[in-house]
């Protein structure tokens, strides 16, 4: 018999409850170590989407995300490599050539900025060919695709792509 | 090696958050939500204090920030000698520990970081560490307008602060931040719902916000941004009123608040939402504004610093027009932008929770912020004349928040269903 029975409660009806109320806890119970497991698993689940590597260390932090990602993958890499070649308050200039030429990308100027933090970024337009020579940006990092302005010349290449200095 | 510093100097962002053990609430904790407590906390005053170093001109350094930590531990040395709370390990824990270290392995192997850490998050703290301080003129740059020059300064200061202690920004460092963000939120969660619900529902709830936590963060590829921050925030600020109506819980539940809207706008309107969803469901308005003062101060003070460098921008939007005849199109958007790639689990688990709430005044205040939170991303979204893309790249992360009131809506009824 319920001790705390509310006072003019039948005792058939209070009992009744507390069934009810133990048999809703056990559900609540359940229910959150089942959310829990799925959740889980689903999380598991969102991994093997993604695909390998599974164990081995990533080139870089985008490795595995958004449909972009072996573009950004490339950037990234050979932005890190290419960093400490660059002297500090260099400018320089980050973007994937189209046909030699700057092309300009919003979102590679914006990386670079993270990456060349000791450096001075410029956009990809302080490359272009009509530019007078001492007045083009010092570096251009040209992600994958050759960059043939003659002000420049290659300091280094690498799969991802190279580095170029002012002549 | 650089990398390693650069973590541990995450961790010791604790310190700076000692003295909320000098707060009778946080007293009675568990230790693991007293460091939860105190790393959340840290992150605010750290940043806090960095911004007010910038403003008199005075440079980041690692020997300012060792001069601080060590008044920071100065300042809340009694009640660091005095103990904690009785914690004793149960299953859960090793169950959350579990989720926290599958977090970090997805983190750790690139599966969910956020393109805003390399777009303008990391970018702002690698700068800022690179000249030791905030630099209005990078941020007043009209190429790196997308950066948001007038978002407050809490993450790329915490970032910064690390890696001016390891003398260079370390991308993957930052990552960790979102595991570190899962585990201070399910622990100061369950530290502070266990004395009203009863250890044994707290460890529950904790393991299930662990996995909900988890799941939003990797759905949503949140690793590196604010958002993770924010949830954080949300959990400690909703919790610490919810299970604690002490003016202790109100205490805790005001450094949320600062952290929340002291790391970007959609914390701003949090903190708004938090406050006015308490001063209704509690009906006690003095309380909420009181909530309210510290963190306007700290966000009036970083508005007025952008203002006087010419930098708001996500600030000053209140006379833009509102398309409110796209509503129909951006709800349908945002429902379909938002199943965190998992068939809309995360919001069918907190759904399903919320059937076995018996006492709905208990769960109103969270479901109030959970709404509140909704209806106001779709405010944001609905000032925009093709929201399509802004829908698709961020509903996931935003209503992150919507999804843990939710959640936290089913545990806070738990507490009358004991007591009857």
């Amino acid at each position: 018999m319920p001790r705390d029975l509310p006072a003019g409660m039948p005792a058939l009806l209070a009992v009744h409850l507390r069934l009810m109320s133990s048999l809703r806890s056990r559900a609540a119970i359940g229910a959150i170590y089942a959310a829990s497991s799925i959740l889980v698993a689903s999380v598991v689940y969102r991994y093997h989407v993604t695909g390998g590597l599974y164990v081995e260390r990533p080139a870089s932090v985008m490795d595995h995300s958004g449909p972009d990602r072996v573009a950004i993958r490339d950037a990234l890499v050979l932005m890190d490599r290419v960093a400490p070649l660059i002297p500090r308050r260099a400018t320089v200039t980050c973007f994937r050539p189209k046909d030699g030429d700057p092309w300009p990308d919003t979102g590679l100027l914006l990386t670079a900025a993270g990456r060349f933090a000791r450096q001075s970024v410029l956009d990809s337009s302080s490359a272009r060919r009509v530019t007078p020579c001492p007045e083009v940006a010092e570096y251009v990092v040209a992600i994958a695709e050759p960059f043939t302005n003659p002000c420049y010349a290659e300091v280094a290449r690498y799969p991802e792509g190279a580095l170029y200095r002012r002549r | 090696m650089s990398d390693l510093v650069f973590i541990l100097g995450l961790l010791t962002i604790c310190g700076f958050g000692l003295w909320t053990w000098r707060i009778d609430s946080v007293q009675r904790l568990d230790t693991p939500a007293r460091l939860s407590i105190a790393f959340s906390s840290g992150m605010v005053t750290i940043s806090a204090a960095m911004f007010l170093a910038s403003v008199v001109h005075l440079a980041w350094s690692r020997s300012l920030f060792v001069i601080l930590l060590a008044l920071a531990t100065l300042a809340a040395w009694p009640a660091i000698s005095r103990r904690a709370g009785k914690w004793r390990p149960r299953l859960t824990d090793a169950g959350i520990l579990v989720i926290a270290l599958v977090l970090a392995y997805g983190v750790f192997t690139a599966r969910l970081t956020c393109a805003d850490l390399l777009f303008f998050w990391g970018p702002k703290a690698a700068h800022f560490q690179a000249v030791r301080g905030i630099d209005p003129a990078f941020l007043a740059n009209p190429n790196y307008y997308l950066m948001h020059p007038d978002y407050p300064p809490l993450l790329p200061a915490v970032y910064a602060y690390a890696a001016t202690l390891a003398q260079r920004m370390s991308w993957w460092g930052t990552l960790l931040l979102t595991p570190l963000s899962l585990l201070a939120g399910v622990a100061s969660f369950r530290g502070l719902a266990a004395p009203k619900i009863g250890e044994a529902a707290a460890g529950r709830y904790a393991l299930a916000l662990a996995a909900l936590m988890a799941m939003i963060a990797v759905g949503s590829s949140a690793a590196g941004g604010a958002d993770p921050l924010i949830w954080l925030f949300t959990v400690i600020g909703v919790s610490a009123l919810v299970f604690d109506e002490s003016n202790g819980g109100r205490a805790i539940a005001v450094i949320a608040l600062c952290g929340a809207a002291f790391t970007k706008v959609e914390g701003t309107a949090l903190a708004a939402i938090i406050i006015a969803a308490y001063a209704v469901t509690t009906r006690r308005p003095k309380a909420a504004a009181a909530l309210a003062i510290a963190p306007a101060i700290l966000l009036g003070s970083w508005l007025t610093y952008a203002a006087h460098y010419r930098l708001l921008d996500s600030y000053a939007r209140s006379g833009e027009p509102l398309h409110s005849d796209q509503l129909a199109p951006v709800l349908r958007q945002v429902a379909w932008s938002s199943s965190y790639r998992v068939w809309w689990l995360p919001w069918a688990v907190a759904l399903l929770l919320i059937l076995f709430i018996s006492n709905w005044r208990r769960a109103a205040f969270p479901l109030a912020v959970s709404l509140g939170t909704f209806a106001a991303t779709i405010y944001f979204y609905l000032h925009s004349a093709d929201p399509a893309f802004w829908i698709r790249t961020s509903a996931e992360r935003v209503l992150g928040a919507t999804v843990l009131c939710l959640f936290l809506a089913s545990a806070a009824a738990e507490e009358l269903r004991i007591e009857n």
